[in-house]
């Protein structure tokens, strides 16, 4: 027989009655949901929650609480708490003089993110160098947009990811939503994924449920970038990377001839065509694949967290090897703890 | 020793009590049950019993409206409880000896009680 004794900490909260945290790599913020009978926590106060089992637990959120439901008649409360990145949606860049915005000129990409960050008092903890140069001909001005929303812009020209660990540490990487090998030439993609748990990966015994999936809802295999002042480029592909072979392949119609899905990005803070360029290969090589993801849910695994790369230790069904956790969610209540997956490579 | 709740005395007939852990079963596909420890409740102490006059059941009727705890004694230890619920039912008697206090026209009623204990 398999027993833990679940443990579960908050300060400032007790009676604690479940715990829910969602994580997910296209989320602004990680969100913790707590059911607890006391607290002496506020609306805006920092808290933590270390949880797991007794003997082996750890901090699995840091954030800020910023909603408080209390619930009759069961005298329950509902707390909600998002992490540190939620500092940057809640603060808006607005200039007192609409003449004189927020401005820079020939910066590196990550520069501008990290001085953006800034007016939310945020530091960028970890980041990559771009090598992708914004304003270089006419001056970047930013206003009337959330510090959150011009960050994902920006990383979405080189289709990097900005997000905030569980210990409120915030990145800004080249982390895309699958497996990545080192070897698309892209800055910050310089070695293959390795899974945090390739020594110890998870068994079989472990997987309550699963569902496999593959689809082309999200392939777009020409993709079309406007830039500044009649700027423009593009990039498309007859054939379109399949996880399940790691081989291009014709996925779209060919006949009577190439059937491309497109997406646009108009971005007016790229003013050369070589930059141009660049933001639709790197796009291209976002979206042109098809989609193999897993849902799967296992018992509670505390130091599994999104955008991991996770090793699942299965020869019998389609989730057993190495995975992008593209977003996770760990479920403390009366049900057990749970940690659920959805996978994609 | 007698028993009362709250200081009002009840003669009682039955009693019993029932705690439990709170414990999850965790199911994987390839191998045995899981159990997840989640916490314990605690007991719920059911008495049945009898209680003569009006004025000791209005005691007990109070008890179910108040909220606060109050301290079961019988023969067992003291326990801190909360009345969450009382039924009670007119007992067909013409002459009560159960409580020579009282007046022997006094009602007698049988009184069915849920308690929650406050560990």
């Amino acid at each position: 027989m398999n027993k833990k004794n679940l443990y579960c900490s908050i300060p400032g909260i007790t009676k604690i009655e479940s715990v829910v945290i969602t994580e997910n790599h296209s989320s602004p913020s990680t969100i913790a949901m707590i059911n607890a009978e006391t607290l002496s926590v506020d609306i805006g106060d920092q808290i933590t929650i270390d949880m797991g089992y007794v003997g082996d637990h750890s901090q699995v959120f840091q954030g800020y609480v910023k909603n408080i439901d209390r619930k009759t008649p069961k005298s329950m409360y509902e707390i909600t708490a998002y992490d540190e990145l939620i500092r940057a949606s809640d603060y808006f860049i607005v200039s007192s003089n609409p003449n004189t915005p927020f401005k820079r000129r020939g910066f590196y990409l990550e520069q501008l993110v990290t001085d953006l960050l800034d007016l939310a008092g945020l530091t960028l903890t970890d980041f990559d160098a771009t090598f992708f140069i914004l304003g270089v001909n006419t001056d970047v001005e930013v206003n009337m947009i959330s510090v959150y929303d011009i960050c994902k812009q920006l990383a979405d020209i080189v289709t990097w990811t900005i997000w905030a660990d569980h210990n409120g540490n915030i990145y800004f990487r080249n982390r895309k939503p699958f497996l990545m090998t080192g070897a698309s030439g892209q800055p910050g993609d310089d070695t293959p994924d390795v899974a945090v748990n390739v020594a110890n990966p998870i068994p079989l015994e472990q997987i309550m449920d699963y569902v496999y999936r593959v689809d082309e809802k999200d392939l777009r295999n020409k993709v079309v970038v406007y830039g500044r002042n009649g700027i423009y480029a593009e990039a498309s592909s007859a054939t379109s990377y399949d996880p399940r072979t790691d081989t291009q392949e014709q996925i779209v119609p060919t006949t009577p001839e190439i059937f491309y899905k497109i997406i646009l990005a108009a971005i007016p803070y790229i003013d050369t065509v070589a930059e141009c360029q660049d933001c639709a290969d790197y796009n291209l090589y976002l979206y042109n694949k098809l989609t193999e993801s897993a849902n799967i849910t296992i018992e509670g695994n505390h130091s599994l967290h999104a955008r991991y790369v996770i090793k699942i230790a299965d020869s019998i069904t389609n989730v057993g090897g190495t995975w992008y956790a593209y977003s996770c969610e760990h479920n403390l209540s009366r049900g057990g703890y749970t940690t659920t997956f959805d996978l994609r490579r | 020793m007698a028993w009362t709740l709250g200081g009002t005395r009840v003669y009682v007939i039955d009693e019993d009590e029932t705690s439990k852990q709170e414990i999850a079963r965790l199911q994987p596909l390839t191998s045995g049950t899981i159990h997840h420890i989640f916490g314990w409740d605690d007991p719920i102490i059911k008495i049945n019993g009898k209680v003569v006059g009006l004025t000791n059941l209005n005691a007990l009727r109070e008890m179910r409206t108040t909220g606060v705890t109050t301290t079961l004694s019988g023969d067992i230890e003291n326990r801190t409880v909360l009345v969450s619920s009382l039924s009670f039912k007119r007992n067909r008697a013409y002459w009560q000896t159960l409580d020579i206090t009282q007046d022997c026209t006094a009602p007698v009623f049988d009184v069915d009680i849920e308690l929650y204990e406050e560990i």
